[in-house]
């Protein structure tokens, strides 16, 4: 069974008295454990996407399942333990808290995830920080680190939880194309070793190449021969 | 990390925002904390000089005066009757049973007109043992000493400016007994001195002794117009009183406290709490105001904050509850800080009696003294923070409702 499903999925935005049809009629799936990437202009409708499977907007039409289970009509308790469990996001922006320090930041999530005892709370960040090489920094500010440093302390947030899709949209274009390139890569160890679920969004060929299978957009539809596997793994 | 921890970097990472709206927590508190020990002084104060000068805790009269206003100089004492020596002996024995009274004071008062060399004028005096030490504590001596003997006196100032008289003179008083007759007398000037406070509501008593003024009155030895009792706990003076009542039904006695007596010059003072609530009010009003704002302000700044915290999954109730909880960790902070502030303030100048200069003295009298009252910091603390989050919770919910993609929106 796919672990996210598109059926059908369109979004429109009211601007002013017109429409913007973001999304014109998506079908997708995407199995467990893929390291996925969607591609496209700027404008293509990525974010939208993405957005849309994270369950922080709604589809005008369609439906969208997360493990088999409708989204559409959750109520916002229920979408709020959805994004907590099973789904983390990283930002292009990196949205870190700015006045907590690398652990504080990766520990966020986990106060509020009751299950979780202060025990293994302080394994899991331990253990993510090490995952994405930052174990001597856990005191540090997002100020006092570099671009990519900080994406790997959101990557770590993302994963903190054990989710298992990870929704990262355009997260490598703040960085310089090395340091995304680092990025990707470290996305794509996690993938295998936590079997968790990538989607990320980039208009960059470079990135977009280090994914299993590319999504490619336009005009918000999939272009009919945009689904392809990706041949030249890294 | 706990939830306060994180609330408190939030308020130390915005420093200047947190201290612009604790500031003036700062200030309502401070300004909470003065006025109501102000107040409370003035209260006490003026209770102390309503009661040792003039009204007892309890006061024991002829039955039937329960209605009189005693600080009024109009109208004649005489008609409302005296106590006999049997009825105060009767009472004071039922008194010894019931309570051990620190002082009992046999009064009698009575209209006269005084006379020196150089004029006259009308006045109330009260006539009381040489012994009673209570209305010393709170009438001050210009001059002189207080009573000791009979046939003397202690002029207020303007008693004795108006009269010409010092220490040492001798005045003419001329009076009507309770049966009509005239008579006259004469007072030695022992001391001139005046009740601060209730000198500023025109109460000019001229306090002589028992005897003379019994004199005067046409009373016979052992009689008075009224018995007033200290209890050294004014606090208790209705439960007390309602107990001397009760074992006092029978005789032809009326018991009132000080309350009852005194009260309307108390209720008076509600002017000034009237002031306090009205200051308070307006404050507590602008710092509403000033706090939605910069609240308001503050989310907006913090949107992509908030809709992360969306994204990873927190309920906008939580948010909004982490949200509340800095504005009542700074509101907390900062309104201590002013209470401590000013109640530092007040036990210092209450360390000392401060000169007070006109108008002020209109309720302070010449010599005030602040007091400090622990308890009632707890409402101010309580007012203040209430106010805050009640004030904060509108816009801090509304930002938190916001779809987590708007607030997500990337600026670029
Ligand atoms: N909140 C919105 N209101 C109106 N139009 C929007 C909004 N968000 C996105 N759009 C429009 O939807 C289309 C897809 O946007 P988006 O999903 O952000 O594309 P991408 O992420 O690929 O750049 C664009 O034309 C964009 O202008
Ligand atoms: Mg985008």
């Amino acid at each position: 069974m796919a672990i996210v499903e598109l059926e059908r999925v369109t979004k429109d935005y009211a601007l002013g008295q017109t429409k913007v049809h973001a999304l014109r009629g998506i079908d997708l799936q995407i199995e467990e454990g893929e390291f996925i990437s969607v591609a496209g202009a700027s404008g293509s409708g990525k974010s939208t996407l993405l957005n849309l499977i994270g369950g922080l907007d709604s589809p005008t039409s369609g439906v969208i399942r997360i493990n088999g289970a409708p989204i559409n009509h959750l109520r916002e308790s229920q979408l709020n333990r959805l994004r907590l469990q099973t789904i983390g996001f990283i930002f292009q922006s990196f949205n870190l808290i700015p006045v907590l320090n690398v652990y504080e930041n990766v520990e966020l999530p986990l106060l509020i995830m009751k299950e979780v005892s202060p025990q293994e709370r302080k394994e899991r960040v331990n253990h993510f920080i090490a995952a994405v090489g930052l174990s001597g920094q856990v005191k540090q500010k997002p100020y006092e680190l570099s671009g990519g440093q900080r994406q790997r302390v959101a990557v770590a947030r993302a994963l903190v939880t054990k989710p298992r899709i990870v929704l990262a949209d355009e997260p490598t274009a703040n960085l310089d194309s090395k340091t995304g390139l680092e990025i990707i890569d470290l996305m794509h160890r996690i993938n295998r070793s936590e079997e968790t679920t990538f989607i990320f969004s980039t208009h960059d060929a470079k990135i977009m190449q280090r994914a299993d299978r590319v999504i490619y957009l336009e005009d918000g539809l999939i272009k009919p021969d945009g689904s392809g596997r990706n041949e030249d793994r890294p | 990390m706990r939830w306060t921890t994180l609330a408190w970097k939030n308020l130390s990472g915005s420093w200047r925002r947190a201290f612009s709206v604790g500031s003036f927590t700062f200030f309502a508190g401070l300004f909470m904390v003065c006025f109501i020990c102000f107040i409370d002084s003035v209260k006490t104060n003026m209770e102390n000089a309503v009661i040792n000068a003039l009204a007892g805790e309890i006061r024991l009269a002829p039955a039937g005066a329960e209605e009189e206003d005693i600080f009024s100089l109009s109208g004649s004492w005489e008609d409302t009757g005296s106590l006999t020596k049997e009825e105060i002996d009767g009472a004071e024995q039922v008194i010894k049973e019931i309570i051990s009274p620190v002082e009992t004071v046999k009064r009698v008062r009575h209209n006269v007109l005084l006379i020196s060399d150089t004029g006259e004028t009308g006045a109330m005096i009260l006539g009381i043992e040489p012994h009673a030490t209570a209305y010393r504590k709170v009438l001050s001596l210009r001059a002189g000493r207080y009573i000791e003997h009979d046939y003397e006196v202690i002029l207020t100032e303007t008693q004795a400016e108006s009269l010409q008289v010092g220490v040492g003179d001798i005045l003419g008083v001329l009076a009507q007994t309770k049966a009509g007759y005239n008579i006259d007398s004469a007072l030695t000037v022992v001391g001139i001195g005046s009740i601060d406070l209730l000198n500023l509501f025109g109460y000019n008593v001229a306090y002589t002794d028992l005897r003379s003024a019994g004199e005067l009155l046409g009373l016979a030895e052992g009689e008075a117009t009224d018995v007033i009792i200290y209890t050294g706990n004014p606090a208790r003076a209705t439960e007390i009183k309602t107990q001397l009542a009760a074992s006092l039904t029978g005789h032809p006695i009326a018991v009132t406290t000080w309350g009852q007596t005194a009260g309307f010059i108390m209720g008076g003072l509600n002017f000034l709490s009237i002031l306090y609530s009205s200051f308070t009010v307006i404050l507590l009003f602008i710092i509403g105001v000033l706090l939605t704002n910069i609240i308001s302000m503050t989310l907006l700044e913090r949107r992509q904050e908030i809709g992360t915290l969306r994204a990873i999954g927190f309920s906008r109730w939580r948010i909004a509850w982490l949200f509340l909880l800095e504005i009542a960790l700074l509101t907390g902070f900062f309104c201590l800080l002013g209470v401590g502030t000013g109640s530092g303030l007040v036990l210092f100048l209450g360390r000392r009696t401060l000169e007070i200069p006109p108008p002020i003295n209109y309720f302070t009298g010449n010599h005030f003294r602040l007091i400090y009252n622990p308890v009632r910091m707890l409402p101010v603390i309580g007012i203040i923070c209430g106010v805050t989050l009640a004030v904060a919770f509108f816009p801090v919910y509304r930002a938190a409702k916001v779809k987590p993609v708007e607030l997500l929106q990337e600026k670029n």
